[in-house]
């Protein structure tokens, strides 16, 4: 069947199963962006914001997101790309597979937590894995993010 | 997972209808549904219906099936009437983004025995309400065999129970092992145990240990450990063998009650 989905504010109609993975369905319909890990919901590679909230994407149906506000690493690419130069300069990035499902729940951390602490941090981000960086760098990046956009 | 037919009713009455009449197959939160059920005729997607709520009504806290284990994790409403128990029975579930998908009424239709919130609301005397008028305890609801469809509408939580819940885990943000809780309410404690690794149970043994009495004695609450540890049943799978549960129910029980009577 044809669903509609909303991604990064354009309507697209995509064929599949209303019972496939979101994130498969962004993957077909060319949202690359959105990376594919665990399948479980585990590690958080697939994050993106349905209706604002951060969700893993591989455990969401289409059928569900069908006609809601679907926001992937590329709708969010100004802050995003502020995010990365905290990322970056703190050596954080490596290989960068996890880092559009890091983002998005950085940008939703930010929302929803006014001044988080790091143990606030480390829990928001729980969710989210990374293999290569020890989350030190993460850490730091983020703190020094959030702290600039307080100045 | 393969889907013939997907609807996402806006009225309780169109839910109830594909539901129970129609034998639909009911989505809630739906994190878990894709990982054991491969194909279904009919999917009824309950989020276009107004089922997510945590609310006040005066001597209880009703929680919406679509509530989300997010939503208990930061309801202040809980918080404020129970402590942080809510929050610790949520807050280990994976991530946000999981706990933002994951919900209660799944959780408890589904009797996931990994779930921690299911053994916080057994401990607690939770009362499911299905549309439609029916009634029925949590813990009679866990034991019972699965007897035809139904359409769960919320979960009711009376206020003033003290209760404390203990976890063991392998890793922080994994399934417990084994959880636990205790709640002492209206008089008489109620102690009930998950994740063994079946869904949870009540021990009606260390409940009678503990009597009425409040504020146990820490000899009193580890004699209640062993009681819930001798009377349920554990089994084996990859976090734990039956006989090493057996041996963590008694200490977690025993914290629980601990706890529960500060």
């Amino acid at each position: 069947m044809i669903i509609n989905l909303k991604v990064n504010g354009k309507s697209i109609g995509v064929e599949c199963n209303p019972g496939d993975p979101l994130v498969d369905v962004l993957r077909a319909a060319g949202y690359t962006e959105v990376k594919k890990g665990c399948g479980t919901g585990n590690c958080g590679l697939c994050t993106v914001l349905l209706d604002g909230v951060p969700v893993p994407s591989c455990s969401v149906f289409a059928g569900r997101a069908a006609d809601r506000a679907i926001t992937t690493i590329r709708g969010v690419e100004k802050e995003a790309t502020e995010l990365a130069k905290f990322i970056t300069a703190e050596g954080a990035e490596q290989c960068g597979f996890c880092s559009p499902g890091f983002a998005l729940m950085v940008l939703a951390m930010r929302k929803e937590l006014s001044s988080p602490t790091d143990a606030e941090i480390r829990h928001y981000l729980a969710g989210n894995l990374c293999r290569c960086s020890g989350y030190e760098g993460h850490l730091r990046a983020v703190r020094k993010y959030l702290e600039a956009g307080r100045e | 997972m393969e889907i013939s037919r997907y609807e996402r009713p806006k009225t309780m009455d169109e839910a109830y209808s594909l539901i129970v009449e129609q034998r639909g197959l009911p989505v809630a939160g739906g994190a878990w549904m894709h990982l054991t059920v491969k194909k279904t005729a009919l999917a009824v997607d309950l989020s276009g219906l107004d089922l997510r709520y945590v609310r006040d009504v005066g001597d209880a806290i009703e929680i919406g099936a679509m509530a989300t284990a997010r939503d208990l994790e930061t309801s202040s409403l809980l918080a404020a009437e129970f402590g942080n128990i809510f929050s610790e029975a949520t807050s280990h579930l994976v991530g946000v983004q999981l706990r933002n998908v994951i919900s209660v009424g799944g959780s408890v239709a589904g009797k996931f025995g990994f779930s921690d919130l299911v053994t916080v609301l057994t401990a607690m005397n939770a009362s499911l309400r299905f549309y439609g008028g029916a009634m029925a305890d949590i813990s009679g609801f866990l034991a019972a065999p699965k007897d035809g469809p139904f359409f769960l509408e919320k979960i009711v939580v009376k206020k003033g129970a003290k209760a404390a819940f203990q976890s063991l885990r392998v890793t922080k943000n994994d399934f417990a092992v084994l959880n636990a809780c205790a709640s002492f309410a209206e008089g008489g404690w109620r102690i009930a145990v998950g994740a063994r690794p079946a869904a949870s149970r009540l021990s009606p043994a260390a409940a009678d240990v503990l009597g009425r009495e409040g504020a146990p004695a820490m000899e009193a609450a580890g004699r209640a450990g062993d009681a819930a540890a001798a009377e349920l049943s554990f089994g084996d799978d990859t976090r734990g063998s039956a006989e090493y549960r057996r041996a963590v129910c008694a200490v977690l029980v025993k914290r629980a009650v601990m706890e529960a009577s500060r």
